[in-house]
């Protein structure tokens, strides 16, 4: 296996302990961690503070943090129905969950949670894991009989489960457990949770288009515009997890990619950047894929094979390279990096409406809009639930579909007046023009504001820059 | 040296992936985590050329795949120009034959390659080694059902390893001979009833070897 990018030197651990570098992350790992307790004192802490601590360098730094930002974060984005709210499932009931005939789906899922934590070596510890991870799926299920339960939902569940791991009150979580993770599901997680994976492929497919935007080469010398990229699907679906599988937490303050994963996701109500992430995974190996490429053509029939192949190569050498410490490293640069991109409103993102279905969480729920209004996209249980019907429905459509039908399919998509006017209409216009539609428009949002000063102070210094990037990113 | 390709095809958690790390890696994990998508493995066997003797590599490229009903939509990209599938189900969970025999249905009806070998294998006979009454499908059953639609069948372990070799060695053995009747037939172009799919199916000799992925 010649791989290049680790020519450089690798400290040993005791080296690297004794490190400036090391040194300086602890502290400011530990400044960070007294900063987020602090907010967390609050009674009601911002959403919009927690969210940009949950963005920048180290996420929320441990796994206490991290239950309590999640939870805000997670009650923040979703307003839970009139009928549920004060609904808790009894201890009773969580015998039930773990009865067959609760949902369709059950067999499968104590399938794949007993196999699941193999890698956590006391039995006793995997065995409780196993249960807790069992009883939060098909919590989540029980509440919503409409989601189909996938391979890979048990490793995105299991990340909650031991974000909330904690070996004295395991069980008094899963309550909360099942809270968070059913909203996490309802937002972010609906084009997956169909009978078919259908939705999930459109999304995979995104990928190539957002590496077109910057390197169109290498699109085009794998062809990946012309097959369906599964070789990503499994890094999708479980949005990494099952390729980083996420470990108890030691005493010392350990870094988790995966933790810090799932906090930018949900920091940033994004389901884009992980297929932002991978995009930039493809394009920072691309002289590697294109030496595989070479020395592989003559050993596959069919370029799907090929390509998949080694790309699942590059992956697996990304997450075993180096010793312990170094693992993932190549990894943990990307996601500083779309943590950049992501503050700097630089992400790059290629136009949905015709990739996938207008009901899919990247195109509402988990758009990425939240930093850039500055307004807190909170959605309502009823309409998550309406959405979720008309998706599998649409769904059953799809599903007998393939090609060209597919692309009328969501060509023929209609949208809301407003998105339209914003991202067909106006687009069009000369930029003068749309300059001073922009300029009238503030300056009668301004005469309003005025009135009030508080407002105003947040106008000056969040909207207008948010305008002045956003006209110069995507209008001019 | 020859080139393979070669796709596990079953029910969830009949022990798919069992099989194929028993066979490269020779390890065993009771409790192996479930595949998602599809993984790539490949391996290497010898066998001997019944007329010369003489020993022959032949490189399996392994294709294994995720086992939920939901994952069935994707199999025919990793089936696509397949030479030989492993069809497995499990001997002590009667549904997985019904699975299994699923597959076999929709091999013959799109690969449409009369060639392509498919060997059907029970898994887990280890269990029913312990406790008898464990069993659900017979062999009786499973042979019969296998002679019926021309598969190859064997019952193995994954755990012991029982047969998982001789399975493998017998793929390649009849794809060997597949391709010696091919080439008698068409040596230099196809030109037989089947002449252009048989071409399309013929395996690829290796040039690069020690170069290539994930060996």
């Amino acid at each position: 296996m010649g791989t290049t990018w680790l020519d450089t030197e690798i400290p040993s651990l005791s080296q690297y302990r004794d490190s400036i570098e090391y040194n300086t992350t602890n502290v400011a790992r530990n400044l960070k961690y007294r900063i987020i307790k602090q907010k967390l004192l609050d009674p009601h802490p911002t959403w919009l503070t927690v969210s940009l601590l949950g963005i920048t360098e180290y996420g929320f730094v441990n796994n206490e943090l991290r239950r309590q930002c999640w939870s805000v974060l997670l009650n923040n984005q979703f307003t839970r129905g009139k009928k549920t709210k004060n609904k808790k499932i009894d201890i009773k009931d969580k015998i039930c969950l773990l009865q067959p005939e609760v949902h369709n789906d059950y067999n499968q899922v104590q399938l794949d949670t007993n196999r699941s934590f193999g890698y956590i070596k006391d039995p006793n510890v995997k065995a409780r894991l196993k249960e807790t991870l069992q009883t939060v799926i098909m919590g989540v299920l029980t509440k919503n009989p409409g989601l189909s339960y996938y391979q890979g939902y048990h490793d995105i569940a299991s990340v909650f489960v031991m974000v909330f791991y904690d070996e004295k009150a395991i069980n008094q979580n899963t309550d909360e457990m099942i809270s968070l993770l059913h909203i996490f599901t309802l937002l972010y997680l609906r084009d997956f949770m169909m009978d078919s994976l259908d939705f999930a492929i459109d999304q995979i497919k995104v990928i190539p288009q957002i590496i077109s935007k910057s390197d169109k080469r290498l699109v085009n010398k794998l062809k990946l515009d012309k097959q369906d990229p599964l070789f990503a699907i499994s890094s999708i679906l479980t949005l990494y997890s099952h390729h980083f599988k996420p470990q108890l937490e030691t005493a010392e303050l350990e870094f988790d990619l995966i933790y810090e994963i799932f906090d930018l996701i949900i920091a940033t109500q994004s389901m884009m950047l992980p297929l932002v992430m991978y995009s930039k995974f493809l394009l920072l190996n691309k002289e590697l894929l294109y030496k595989e490429y070479e020395l592989n053509l003559v050993n596959f029939e069919n370029l799907n094979d090929l390509v998949h192949v080694i790309v699942q190569k590059i992956i697996m050498t990304s997450l075993t390279m180096g010793d312990d410490l170094n693992v993932c490293r190549q990894w943990y640069s990307i996601l500083n990096e779309v943590r950049l991109d992501f503050m700097k409103n630089k992400v790059k993102v290629p136009s949905l409406k015709r990739s996938v279905n207008k009901y899919s969480p990247l195109l509402t729920t988990t758009a990425n809009v939240n930093l850039n209004t500055l307004e807190l996209t909170t959605y309502k249980e009823e309409d998550l639930q309406k959405l979720l019907k008309k998706a599998i429905s649409l769904n059953v459509v799809r599903k007998n579909m393939n090609g060209p039908d597919i692309n009328k399919l969501y060509r023929q998509q209609n949208y809301p007046f407003l998105i339209q006017m914003m991202e067909n209409k106006y687009r069009k216009m000369p930029p003068l023009v749309k300059m001073s539609i922009i300029i009238g428009i503030m300056a009668m949002i301004i005469r309003v504001m005025d009135k009030e000063n508080r407002l105003f102070y947040r106008f000056e210094t969040v909207i207008i820059p948010y305008f002045l990037s956003t006209l110069k990113s995507k209008w001019l | 040296m020859l080139q393979f390709k070669l796709v596990l095809l079953g029910d969830s958690s009949v022990g798919k992936s069992s099989i194929v790390h028993r066979f490269v890696k020779d390890t065993f994990d009771e409790l192996r985590e479930s595949t998602i998508g599809a993984a790539f493995l490949s391996q290497s066997i010898k066998i001997k050329d019944p007329n010369s003797e003489e020993d022959v590599v032949i490189k399996f490229e392994i294709w294994d795949t995720a086992g939920q009903e939901r994952y069935k939509s994707l199999a025919p990209m990793y089936y696509r120009n397949a030479n030989a599938a492993l069809v497995v189900y499990d001997v002590t969970e009667a549904d997985s034959l019904v699975k299994a025999q699923a597959w076999v249905n929709e091999l013959k009806q799109k690969v449409g390659d009369e060639n392509l070998v498919i060997h059907l294998v029970g898994n887990k006979v280890d269990l029913v080694e312990e406790e008898p009454s464990k069993r659900v499908i017979t062999v009786e059953e499973a042979t019969k059902y296998a002679a019926d639609e021309n598969l190859l069948f064997k019952e193995v372990s994954a755990k012991t390893g029982l047969n998982i070799k001789e399975v493998f060695q017998t793929i390649g053995e009849k794809l060997y001979e597949i391709k010696q009747v091919e080439l008698a037939k068409n040596p230099g172009n196809g030109n037989g009833i089947n002449g252009d799919q048989v071409n399309i199916n013929l395996p690829r000799p290796s040039t690069n070897d020690s170069t290539s992925c994930c060996s």
